[in-house]
């Protein structure tokens, strides 16, 4: 199935000449200059029809202006031309045994309709009415963040200085590092070795 | 330089020779010496009293150690982690993956990442047959080559890890009378390495040669080392799959309960490095007034 995916991306990017943008969750995302082109890959080593149909309806949800199925030959006879046809979508067959020359667009995708921009432009009122929440909340955020500021300065301020009075009134102490004895050297652990002792006896 | 406890005399005189000439062209070697594997593991592990189990890939040797490598008491099984790799090999064919299998290279990755030791061959194979979703596994060779192991051959893991320990099950029957795998025993001069001898019945056949007095000081410290002895547990597998210590406790527990409650079972720290680690520190320790003993295979040989 990598072999699969690995020559229709091969095929898309070379022969197509699209630019590949991402890849997630099987779905290939590419651009053809200024448009948006998704390919749903589905290689699978047994097609189910109704799996088929499920996959194909959830492209509905992606932000494209052409969309392509890709699946393996063995998938081509569950899919009615005339349902992907109605919804716009391409189809190609890749057929990992003959390589590149085994990917083929069996059915070209129909660009999608976009929608018709209304009479009025919400766009710039929208925007416009952001602009004025924005601002008018970063004016009161800037307003708390002062205010906090200066109350966790004081008191930080007066911890540190009760912290420092503390430790001055107390004896100095002998941190446990100090207490204990220092790890012994390699060389150290290797004279400790009974069968250093041993040897040595031999001479 | 450290040899297997097996090695020949010839294989002494061998590599004696070789560094004379080293220094003989280089001027760079003034003395040599020699000893055997476990003995480097069991200094480098300072272990006076022991038994090393040195597991390789060709083959496991088992020497009793008490204050010096006790010699009659050395077992040795003509197996190791290569009849691990042999078993992978013919399972990866079974599965259909028989390109992969060519390459040894991918059997020893597919090996060390789906083997496992079962904790009891027999009710760890029901285990993964009853419920096989547990025990597949893939395993990512290349960016574009991965290996699953089917639900139907999940149970065959058990089959990787548990021929190292022990053979003898009817599981390996059908692969060894096919000619697929090949377990037999091997005699290199007088020593006889045995093929199909458990683990348990090898640390305990040479324990026997040990000297009552010390044997059970050996015994509380045994001591695994070696590449054929790396095996992990994968989280979720620990009621079915066990590490080698574990596997060794419970062999020994099932052969010799009272044995088992005595031994001390222990994994090295480094296993690739313990036998360097030990004959760096006998190089170090040896005095070199000491002149290389061919009976007693001790001493420096001298060069120069």
């Amino acid at each position: 199935m990598e072999i699969a995916r690995y020559l229709l991306i091969r095929f898309l990017t070379e022969v197509w000449g699209f630019k590949l943008d991402s890849e997630s969750g099987g779905v290939l995302a590419l651009r053809d200059g200024g448009n948006k082109v998704v390919v749903k890959t589905i290689f699978l080593d047994v097609y189910e029809e109704a799996a088929l149909y499920k996959e194909i309806s959830e492209l509905a949800k992606y932000d494209y202006d052409k969309a392509f199925i890709a699946v393996l030959p063995s998938g081509l006879p569950l899919i009615d031309p005339k349902h992907l046809k109605s919804l716009g979508i391409g189809l190609i067959s890749v057929d990992p045994s003959k390589g590149l020359d085994g990917v083929e667009m069996r059915l070209p995708a129909k660009p999608r309709d976009k929608p018709q921009a209304p009479g009025v432009d919400m766009a710039r009122i929208i925007s416009a009415v952001n602009a004025a929440v924005a601002e008018a909340l970063n004016r009161e955020a800037k307003k708390i963040e002062e205010e906090l500021y200066e109350r966790l300065r004081r008191y930080l301020d007066k911890a540190v200085e009760d912290l420092r009075r503390e430790l001055a009134a107390r004896p100095p102490i002998i941190s446990p590092a100090q207490q204990q004895p220092q790890p012994s050297t390699p060389r150290q652990a290797v004279e400790e070795n009974e069968w250093v002792k041993i040897l040595r006896k031999k001479a | 330089m450290a040899l297997s406890a097996l090695a020949p005399d010839y294989m002494y005189r061998g590599f004696f020779e070789i560094f004379g000439k080293i220094a003989e062209e280089t001027n760079a070697i003034y003395a040599a010496t020699i000893l055997p594997q476990p003995l480097a593991v069991a200094i480098a592990e300072n272990a006076v009293n022991c038994v090393i189990v040195e597991g390789g890939h060709g083959n496991i040797q088992v020497a009793p150690i008490s204050f010096a490598l006790i010699r009659e008491g050395l077992v040795a099984l003509n197996r190791g982690g290569a009849e691990a790799n042999a078993i992978t090999r013919e399972l990866l064919k079974d599965m259909g993956y028989g390109d992969v299998a060519r390459e040894e290279y991918a059997v020893e990755v597919v090996k060390r990442a789906v083997g496992l030791v079962p904790r009891n061959l027999k009710e760890s194979i029901k285990a993964a047959r009853e419920n096989p979703d547990k025990f597949v596994a893939k395993v990512r060779l290349s960016p574009i080559t991965e290996i699953e192991i089917p639900r139907e051959y999940a149970w065959t893991r058990f089959l990787i890890g548990e021929i190292v320990f022990n053979p003898r099950h009817e599981e390996f029957k059908s692969y060894i009378d096919q000619s697929r795998i090949k377990i037999e025993d091997a005699v290199v001069g007088d020593v006889t390495l045995y093929g199909e001898m458990d683990l348990a019945s090898a640390i305990i056949s040479s324990l026997r040669s040990v000297s009552l007095e010390v044997q059970e000081r050996v015994a509380s410290n045994v001591i695994l080392s070696g590449g054929a002895f790396k095996w992990d547990v994968p989280p979720g597998l620990e009621e079915y799959a066990v590490n080698s210590v574990e596997k060794i406790r419970i062999m020994l527990g099932e052969a010799n309960r009272e044995l088992a409650a005595r031994a001390g079972v222990k994994m090295v720290k480094d296993p690739q490095y313990s036998v360097w680690r030990g004959s760096v520190i006998y190089g170090y320790a040896l005095p070199l007034s000491l002149k290389w003993d061919n009976i007693n295979k001790e001493g420096w040989y001298i060069y120069k």
